[in-house]
């Protein structure tokens, strides 16, 4: 749904001649060796550098980049209790965890259940390199002959060298000991202090600034998280083949089984093993490449910490590397124990998802590209006219005049608001595309402002940085200074955005930033921005910051009531405060259908659930086939709008931890805890195996409604029309069924209750309501449902009786599976009046019940008791 | 409170059945079609529609789904798969799907859908009328001025047919006969030809054997000028001493060179060097005597200057050229061949000989006239007059078949357009050759009937091709779509398509271009030629959202 980037112009020769061509060219991209910061850091063995930790802390004779606006609060200290302390090291408690902090050299045991969960610096790979001049090189000149050639090739290095004497030597000169070995210094330091890829030169006037740090999890098998890459769920190792690289970058049609960077990164790993969760969070916005390995932990373990090894068998462990090319180290560690506590243990300094309007979760139109206002009109009919539903009309780039962001195209789009009315009339939205790159155009307002308030990003002499992208020429606004992202977000209110209305959203696309004729098709490393950082300190959080600020200009624009809608493509740690994204643009072929579910799981495990891919692909032509298993794969989380924690999708590990079958499973998702799906990703594939895990657990298949036990293979047959989807025993869950040609539509249809009974005969579920659409429940305006099926009585409470919220909406009714036997009756007794009696129907084929029309208002409490 | 108020309905029905009719009391089943309401009977219980389950009469209408097939629910949303009957009183009725009831949305055109009171939808079926009564006014008027000139059309159509099947078979005949024509022609010119090559044959034959005789002469005269040359003493020898002091040989050459020169011997005379040993110092001589050597007593050996001594060749062959074509040149083949012997090149390849083609041309142009007496002498009055004879008759057999190819060309272009279906009586016939053009902001775009649509940038810019003629699409009426397929390939898609909707109209105009999904494009096209009797009739039109 994506315009893409500057070679879409070179495939559109490339495609024409070759259709069957591979797309990316990887040689537009950094490899680890092309990065002279990766290559020096990979480089270091184990041991090789040994910091230790001195009293006072670390004094930076100049400030480094540290990344702000990701964290919501300043961690805070908690209380603590000295176990023990020596020469060597101090042991610290603290909460039901401990750390072994030791000196020489510095390295950090993290104990979870007493025991180490997380190693830091044990393999010794840390390196902070200071910014510093560049050194010049000179030979160590020992006795030598008087007349001896001094191999120096011009006459200046001779002189120097015959002055020169062993001590003389500034300290800041790096010695060789003969010519050719200068030669290799000087390039080295050459190569560290300016960088060169392709026609691009990066002048580092800094120098080299990188950190690297290694932290290994003792007792885990796989790991997880670092996005965005195009490869599997669990993590493999790098040995012998390029780290994951996290650089935010536009990368057209992408390569997949690749740790090739992407659009996004999020620098959040995930170690998972039977024992334990624990998670780190490599808090740094610069160019970062993981290297991934797997040891054995005994080997690199302190003496004194081996009695925190349980057992005597081969400990297994996974080994990481962390190497960034500028900023500082900061590192969180999460110690879990259950998947879930790291989460939220995350979540508790980066945030949560924002809730998002209901809207944002539907069905999304959008195609490269609506010619005019007719055509808009045409597309809305035609939607109609066959009866599918949707939400939300997207306009790419062609909307706009002469490509400038927040202008319509005069001819072709004539009268916006009126268009956008249309749609809203029948309660759909309108989103426009708005890129970080302004086109340099007399005139256009917001260029003018943005260059006469200096609100452009610098190139290296302190100008504006020109460069090119979809307009042609053109300027990045940045973002990253707080006054800029305040003027951004007052462009977004309706007296400023002329022709928007307030169904009107935005799609903020090329923010890695995508700059055509840059290094890899981005941003030159050495351009500055707010605070004279360069763009090497914060390129991964530069896309972060505009969604930022669009989101907030969207809510300032409603006066601070209605919740922002902003699909981001560049991402980082903290995005899910601002609003979704999507995996960029992916293909129409069954090979991409199957790589997004990794990528999203991935996004989830990390805390950015609201994540999605292109429904149909950006490029090629979808065939039916392809769609109709594409739409419910991806857009199945509209179908079940449930609860705050709608669509969270995990692997199945994240529910079940003990079951080490799934910890590499990537092919089916929990959607919630209670709906496991198996999308199909194989083209003509009208069958396959679903794994149901969970010991005692029974799983209801919703399509005939047959029950199977978990910890166990089943084989199910998948027409076309079917998505296998199996609701847990023990789970109750709301769905609206009366399917409107919009959500906005459905606002006050009456709800069904889908109970799936577990061994016991026992369910619960819970349901949270809203208007969809306001921040009004932060005042308290919703509903939250608690309801529970034990010993043959269904009761629904308000699980929070202050919460203030009125609907129409109703219960239709009950859908009771897994039970055997029908009862004599049935009776709701409502808010305490009197008991009603409700008719329902049995099928004692499929062991279901439907109990028909309760028809009480779903904030009603209430009991239904079956009479045996 | 929606459920409380259909059992209000229901009662009301209830008491209406006591004494009236049962066509009144089922008219008050909301969302059912006349015609569909002997199947919801109140008297009885109710049966889907699809006979799998039957259900108290109550049921029906009560805002809760129990049949799979949704016809208890004609009138609530509860079934995701029901439709709602509009009647729409005064214009045409319409089903929609349920879940357009109580959406807040007026879909039907009396307001029916909407009755939950959440909004107030205005009956506008008499306006809807109105302006299609108006609009089927104005479409009859032009049916009825579009029917008139269809009919004109067809007439015109099924004369050019009629037109086009007798000039076809006319042509048919008269291809016979040219090609008839041809044959005589041919055998005319095949017979004067052979004269003509007698003619030509002896003619050369003879030009040979005075050339070859000449050629000779001139050998034997260079031999004697290099003898006489060589042998610097005059003594009627040439030593072996003479033949190493000499300076006339390509090098110098050493006493025992010198005698292996002389085939072994010390010397020789002029005869034994001619006979003997000439051949083999042709290679060698150099020929820079400096007193011109008149012509005829010591010509230049051909050796030396094989390109002076060449005949032209004629230009380079290709495979239409006739050999009449040909210049009349002097000299003949076997020069060539002799000069390729001598040359020792082993099978020059194609490039090279073309190469050594133009050079021999060109040098022989510049030096013909040197040569002039190598040069064959024009054929005799009597061959000459056989070959203008040959001319004659060829030229008479060409032109002949040109125009019998002509004429076998217009007999396939006719049988093409006798084969293209142009309706079903010749009406769009009068469409074939011409080009409709239609321009929006960007675009021209352009229709020519039964070849090809495109587009161009209206800033100028190449031609796309939006597909040709394929075929008629329409439903049920064929002729309502056409077809044009296989235009230019779109990047990253399918090639491009056009499908063009034929309407009724008074002249022949595009009237609308959109591109509905990616490259496939839609034009409405208005041509008298697609209207039918019909159209324009009282009878109300479809209109969208049609019969469900």
């Amino acid at each position: 749904m994506a315009t893409s980037h500057a070679s879409r112009i070179l495939s559109l020769l490339l495609l024409w001649i070759i259709p069957e061509i591979n797309a990316v060219d990887k040689g537009n991209f950094k490899k680890c060796d092309d990065s002279s910061f990766c290559k020096n850091n990979r480089a270091i063995q184990p041991g090789e550098s040994p910091y230790s930790v001195v009293k006072d802390s670390i004094v930076f004779t100049e400030p480094r980049y540290e990344v702000k606006d990701v964290l919501i609060q300043e961690p805070q200290p908690v209380s603590n209790q000295k176990l023990k302390q020596d020469d060597e090291s101090v042991h610290i408690g603290f909460n039901n965890n401990s750390v072994v902090l030791t000196f020489e050299p510095f390295r950090l045991d993290f104990l979870v259940d007493n025991e180490v969960a997380v190693s830091v610096n044990s393999r010794g790979l840390m390196n902070f390199e200071q910014y510093r001049e560049k050194r010049k090189v000179v030979v160590k000149v020992e006795q030598e002959d008087e007349e001896g050639h001094a191999p120096g090739e011009n006459e200046e290095e001779n002189q120097m060298i015959s002055l020169s004497r062993y001590e003389k030597y500034s300290k800041k000169d790096v010695l060789s000991e003969d010519n050719n070995e200068k030669k290799e210094e000087e390039r080295v330091e050459e190569e560290n202090f300016e960088e060169n890829f392709k026609e691009h030169h990066d002048s580092r006037p800094r120098g080299p600034c990188s950190v690297g740090l290694d932290i290994s999890f003792p007792g885990v098998e796989h790991v997880y998280g670092i996005p965005e890459h195009a490869d599997s769920l669990a993590l493999k190792t790098t040995v012998g083949s390029e780290p994951y690289r996290l650089y935010n970058l536009d990368v057209f049609e992408y390569e997949l089984e690749s740790r090739m960077a992407l659009y996004g990164s999020i620098p959040v790993m995930i170690a998972h093993s039977v024992a334990r969760t624990v998670g780190v969070f490599w808090m740094n916005a610069a160019e970062t490449w993981v290297d991934i390995s797997s040891s054995s932990a005994r080997k690199s373990m302190l003496n004194s910490l081996m009695s925190f090894f349980k057992g005597s068998e081969e400990v297994p462990q996974v080994d990481t590397h962390w190497m960034s090319e500028s900023g500082i180290i900061d590192v969180f560690v999460m110690l879990g124990p259950r998947p879930h506590d790291v989460f939220r243990e995350y979540a508790s300094f980066t945030g949560t998802t924002a809730l998002p309007p209901m809207f944002g979760i539907a069905y999304h139109q959008s195609r490269w590209n609506y010619n005019d206002e007719d055509d808009v009109k045409n597309v809305d009919k035609g939607f109609d006219e066959h009866d599918i539903p949707y939400d939300v009309l997207w306009l790419d780039i062609e909307h706009t005049d002469g490509k400038k962001y927040m202008t319509w195209d005069k001819l072709k789009f004539p009268t916006p608001d009126h268009m956008q009315k249309n749609l809203a009339a029948k309660g759909r939205k309108m989103v426009t595309i708005i890129d970080p790159h302004i086109k340099r155009e007399g005139g256009y307002h917001i260029h003018e402002e943005a260059t006469s308030l200096g609100y452009y990003v610098k190139n290296k002499d302190g100008g504006e940085y020109e460069n090119w992208c979809w307009p042609g020429t053109s300027s990045w606004i940045d973002f990253t200074n707080p006054e800029i992202r305040k003027w951004w977000a007052g462009k977004f209110a309706l007296s400023e955005y002329q022709g928007s209305t307030e169904t009107l959203f935005t799609w903020n696309d090329m923010n890695e930033p995508s700059v055509f004729h840059g290094p890899e098709i981005t941003m030159h490393k050495d351009a500055l921005h707010h605070g004279d950082w360069e763009h090497r300190d914060i390129h991964n959080i530069y896309g972060f910051y505009q969604h930022m600020a669009t989101a907030q200009g969207q809510i300032d624009r409603s006066g601070g009531r209605e919740r922002p809608f902003v699909l981001s493509r560049a991402f980082f740690a903290g995005t899910q405060r601002n609003g979704p994204i999507w995996t960029g643009d992916n293909t129409a072929e069954w090979g991409h259908l199957k790589a997004s579910l990794p990528m999203i799981l991935t996004l989830n495990l990390v805390g950015l659930p609201f994540s999605g891919a292109d429904i149909g692909g950006f490029f090629l032509n979808p065939d039916p086939e392809f769609v109709s298993q594409m739409v419910p794969g991806c857009g199945i989380s509209a179908i079940f709008p449930r609860s705050r924690s709608f669509g969270h999708e995990a692997p199945l590990w994240v529910e079940y931890p003990e079951e080490k079958n799934t910890f590499a499973m990537e092919d089916e998702f929990l959607l919630g805890k209670d709906l496991l799906v198996k999308p199909v990703t194989t083209q003509g594939q009208n069958s396959l195996d679903v794994y149901l895990p969970g010991k005692g657990e029974l799983w209801y298949d919703l399509h005939d409604f047959k029950i199977y036990r978990g910890e166990n293979t089943i084989y199910v047959s998948t027409p076309l029309e079917k998505v296998p989807v199996f609701q847990r025993g023990g789970s109750i869950i709301a769905t609206k069924q009366r399917v409107r040609r919009c959500t906005a539509l459905m606002h006050k249809d009456p709800y069904t209750l889908t109970l799936a009974l577990n061994s016991n005969a026992e369910a619960e579920g819970d349901l949270y309501v809203d208007d969809g659409y306001t921040f009004d429940y932060k005042n308290g305006a919703y509903i939250y449902m608690k309801f529970t099926f034990q010993g043959g009585r269904l009761t629904a409470k308000r699980e929070k009786p202050n919460t203030q919220y009125s609907t129409p909406a109703w219960i239709e009714r009950i859908a009771i599976l897994g039970i055997s036997n029908a009862p004599k009756g049935i009776f709701l007794t409502a808010d305490g009046g009197e008991s009603r009696h409700l008719h329902f129907t049995h099928d004692s084929s499929s062991n279901t019940m439907i109990i028909k029309k309760p028809a009480v208002n779903i904030a009603q409490e209430w009991t239904i008791s079956m009479h045996a | 409170m929606a459920a409380c108020r259909l059992e209000y309905f229901s009662l009301v029905f209830l008491s209406l059945r006591l004494f009236s009719s049962y066509i009144a009391s089922a008219s008050s089943i909301r969302g059912v079609a006349v015609t569909r309401l002997p199947f919801y009977d109140s008297s009885k219980d109710f049966t889907c529609l699809d006979g799998s389950l039957t259900v108290p009469f109550n049921n029906v209408n009560d805002d809760f789904c129990d049949c799979g097939d949704g016809t208890d629910e004609p009138g609530t949303s509860a079934c995701s798969n029901g439709l709602y009957h509009c009647t729409n009183a005064g214009f045409r009725p319409r089903n929609i799907p349920s879940s357009r009831v109580n959406d807040g949305l007026c879909d039907c055109c009396d307001g029916s859908d909407e009755y939950d009171g959440a909004v107030t939808c205005p009956n506008t079926c008499k306006e809807l009328y109105k302006e299609l009564y108006q609009k089927q006014r104005e479409e009859a008027e032009l049916a009825k001025q579009g029917i008139a000139i269809k009919q004109d059309y067809s007439q015109q159509g099924q004369e050019k047919k009629e037109e086009r099947k007798q000039k076809l078979e006319g042509l048919k005949k008269q291809l016979e006969e040219k090609k008839a024509v041809v044959e005589s022609l041919k055998a005319k010119k095949d017979e004067v030809e052979t004269i003509e090559k007698e003619a030509k044959d002896m003619h050369e034959k003879e030009w040979e054997e005075t050339k070859a005789k000449l050629l000779a002469e001139r050998d034997r005269a260079s031999a004697d000028t290099a003898f006489r040359a060589l042998d610097t003493d005059e003594n009627g020898r040439v030593t072996l001493q003479e033949i190493v002091d000499t300076e006339l040989l390509d090098k110098k050459y050493n006493e025992d060179e010198a005698r292996e020169l002389l085939g072994g011997y010390e010397e020789s005379d002029i005869e034994d060097f001619f006979s003997g040993l000439w051949s083999t110092f042709k290679d060698k001589y150099l020929h820079k005597q400096p007193e011109p050597t008149p012509v005829g007593e010591e010509n230049p050996t051909e050796a030396e200057t094989p390109p002076t001594e060449s005949p032209p060749l004629p230009p380079p062959i290709d495979d239409n050229f006739d050999d009449e074509d040909l210049p009349e040149v002097p000299g003949d083949e076997d020069d060539d061949e002799e000069e390729e012997d001598e040359d020792e090149r082993d099978e020059p390849s194609d490039e090279f000989k073309q190469e050594a083609e133009n050079k021999v041309t060109k040098v022989s142009t510049e030096e013909s006239n040197k040569d002039d007496d190598l040069k064959m002498p024009e054929y005799d009055e009597e061959t000459k007059a056989k070959i203008s004879v040959a001319d004659d008759a060829r030229k008479e057999f060409n032109d002949a078949e040109t125009v019998s190819r002509e004429t076998e060309k217009e007999i396939s272009e006719l049988e093409r357009s006798l084969n293209l279906n142009l309706g079903q009586e010749e009406e769009f016939s009068p469409l074939q050759g011409q080009c409709f053009d239609y321009t929006d902001r960007e675009y021209l775009y352009k229709l020519c009937p039964f070849d090809r649509a495109s587009q161009q940038p209206k800033d100028g810019g190449s031609e796309t091709s939006l597909g040709t003629w394929g075929e008629w699409t329409g439903e049920p009426n064929k002729y309502s779509r056409m077809k044009y397929s296989g235009g230019q390939a779109c990047w990253n898609g399918p090639s491009r398509s056009a499908t063009i909707n034929l309407r009724c109209g008074s002249t022949n105009e595009v009237v609308q271009v959109s591109e509905p999904s990616r490259c496939e494009y839609h034009m409405e096209f208005r041509t008298p030629a697609a209207c039918q009797s019909g159209d324009g009739d009282s009878t109300l039109p479809h209109g969208h959202g049609g019969e469900l």
